[in-house]
């Protein structure tokens, strides 16, 4: 569904991506790892339409990221990493329509899909309260809505764990084991180790723009107990900081 | 993209109309400041020239010659001993120099030269200057008066301060140069389109910041450009609210001006309904012109901070052609300044206060904001696209 053929990415002299290459099957849950800087979040703008690859090629659902870019990017849900991205004098219903109907939904099914989606992740309590006066945790379950609120085919979340306290977290997980079930893929960088481990078909490992593993995650689990998975990734996300 | 361009409208007036800030600063204080700015110049003024015509404070270099002795009776004259120096000291609004022989010269009908200094830092010694000047207007025609009998050495000086002491000038004589009434009507004249413009480009600024560099600083433009909504739909519903708040703006302060005329009894002369229709048509091009500046200035920036820091300077340029053109009669304006952006803003708003509805001048001014506009919406729109302007964060 989702296939990434030797994308680069420079920001000016910076080369933030560097020929990287994978594939995402309907779905799979590919969970990003890497350093801050290792380029998983640029990747991840990249698969958005939101920036514009240097080089390569990716092909969501078929369409071609650099000719059929809208098309493309209605397949696709992300939500970004740092900020949440609400609108603080909209409320969080509100914040959810107005992506709804720029996605192109009729006003009766927004309405169907957001109280589907608050039911979901948990805000029907608050979801009439202005974005400004929600918690962290409540702002990024919002968020996490928000980006799916088109029930687009392919998931793109940027740390979708930070903020989240631990109902919330297990709540988003078994949502992407949902998305399983309905064949969506998803893609997310996190920095919790076992969140990846766990929750994942398939971790991609990046280090300085480059992945330097795609690995299977469940014959990991199997073969490998918890301390050595572990090690093991961390030595691939840290290998040149450990040599030195 | 009309559906989205108005969703997006939608959105972004809603959210604007929410923040006190720019509800405050864009539809209240237009209304509100305007016409109380008015009230306390019109009030101070007035309050002024009347301490004034009632005390002049004076200093002399020669004593006791017929000048000297002509304004030390005039009611409203206060003369102070210590010469100039008090004139630098500011305890007297003029010093007044005389010739040695002033009163010879008076006697025998020759010209005479007094020389009024008013200190260049005082408002108080410069509003006294037309009061100052009919004094000695008053003072120089009744020497005229006896200056032939003075040629013909016919006139003692007893006789000429018996004259001169006669003649006092009334406080009420006081050179007014209009009524209340016509001072309003200059300050809403003058103020009317400079307002209107000012509110037009400060109104469109807030919100063009907000929601472009703003958008940038909260994180919320990526997922919006992530949407499957065009870039040129985004730019056009942003850019038609921040034109929608300028020309909120604008009105409010055109309806603040108004205010004060209807409660200050001021009568615009020439204004009809028809010429207050095109001041509003006017508006929207202006408000338009405007909000493509201050979006584009808004797009470039990586935060609110720094757009705000761009757009200070942008509306004090505002107020330069206002000034400019305030000086200029309406009857002779060169078509070419039509074609000056700001400028011939000013001077059809100029026009239509004075009555006149010319729609020659109307359809060119028009036109050209729509081209100026429309250059400046290509511009953003190609800043828009650039991944290096976007993310610049």
């Amino acid at each position: 569904m989702v296939k990434v053929e030797n994308i680069s990415k420079f920001f000016g002299k910076v080369h933030a991506v560097k020929g990287v290459s994978f594939e995402v099957s309907d779905g799979e849950i590919v969970g990003l790892i890497g350093e801050n800087g290792a380029g998983k979040s640029t990747l991840l703008r990249i698969l958005s339409g939101a920036l514009c690859p240097s080089d390569g090629t990716v092909h969501v659902d078929g369409f071609d990221l650099l000719t059929q870019r809208q098309d493309v990017r209605k397949n696709i849900g992300i939500l970004f990493g740092n900020e949440v991205g609400l609108y603080e004098r909209l409320t969080a219903r509100e914040n959810l329509e107005y992506f709804a109907l720029l996605s192109g939904m009729n006003k009766r099914n927004v309405q169907k899909r957001i109280s589907v989606l608050a039911e979901c992740f948990e805000f029907k309590k608050f979801q009439n309260k202005m974005a400004h006066t929600l918690s962290k945790g409540m702002r990024q379950k919002v968020a996490i809505a928000r980006c799916i609120v088109h029930d687009p085919k392919i998931m793109l979340f940027d740390e979708p764990d930070a903020g989240l306290d631990f109902g919330a977290s297990k709540i988003f997980f078994e949502f992407l084991e949902l998305c399983k079930e309905q064949k969506k893929s998803v893609i997310f960088s996190s920095h919790s180790m076992e969140n990846v481990k766990m929750y994942t078909d398939k971790i991609v490992v990046m280090r300085a723009g480059n992945v330097v593993k795609v690995l299977n995650s469940a014959e990991y689990r199997e073969s490998h107990s918890n301390r050595e998975f572990n090690q093991f990734l961390f030595q691939l996300i840290c290998e040149e900081t450990v040599s030195a | 993209m009309l559906k989205e361009i108005s969703i997006i409208f939608k959105k972004e007036l809603k959210t604007m109309m929410r923040d006190r800030r720019t509800f405050i600063f864009s539809v209240i204080m237009p209304f509100v400041l305007v016409p109380l700015m008015l009230f306390v110049i019109s009030y101070s003024m007035s309050n002024f020239r009347h301490q004034i015509s009632e005390n002049i404070s004076l200093s002399f270099k020669n004593k006791d010659d017929l000048f000297y002795k002509f304004c030390a009776l005039q009611e409203n004259i206060k003369i102070m001993e210590g010469g100039k120096e008090l004139l630098e000291r500011g305890l007297v609004s003029a010093y007044i120099e005389t010739d040695e022989d002033l009163d010879y010269k008076i006697l025998h009908g020759e010209k005479v030269n007094i020389s009024i200094e008013y200190g260049n830092s005082s408002i108080n010694s410069i509003m006294t200057t037309p009061f100052l000047n009919v004094y000695e207007q008053s003072f120089l025609e009744i020497c005229s008066s006896f200056a032939d009998l003075a040629a013909k050495n016919k006139i003692t000086y007893e006789q000429a301060e018996k004259i001169l002491n006669y003649y006092k000038v009334p406080a009420t004589e006081a050179p007014k140069v209009s009524s209340d009434v016509n001072e309003g009507l200059i300050y809403v004249s003058m103020l009317a389109p400079m307002m209107m413009l000012l509110y037009s480009c400060v109104g469109s600024a807030g919100c063009a910041s907000e929601i472009t560099a703003g958008e940038k600083e909260h994180g919320t433009l990526e997922p919006l450009i992530s949407t499957g909504v065009s870039r040129d739909a985004i730019v056009l519903g942003k850019l038609l609210t921040a034109a929608a708040i300028g020309l909120i703006s604008s009105v409010s302060a055109a309806a603040g001006l108004f205010g004060y005329a209807i409660l200050q009894s001021i009568t615009i002369p020439n204004m009809s309904l028809t010429a207050f229709s095109y001041i509003l048509w006017i508006s929207i091009f202006t408000s338009l012109f405007f909000a493509t500046v201050n979006m584009a200035i808004g797009v470039f920036s990586k935060s609110y901070k720094e757009a705000q820091t761009y757009m200070m300077p942008v509306s004090l340029m505002v107020l330069f052609p206002s000034y400019y053109a305030y000086f200029s009669s309406v009857n002779n304006i060169p078509i070419q300044f039509f074609s000056i952006p700001i400028l011939n803003i000013v001077y059809v708003i100029k026009e239509l206060f004075a009555g006149i509805v010319n729609f020659n001048h109307l359809g060119i001014v028009s036109g050209w904001l729509v081209i100026y506009s429309v250059a400046v919406y290509l511009i953003i729109r190609h800043m828009f696209k650039k991944e290096s302007v976007i993310f610049r964060i």
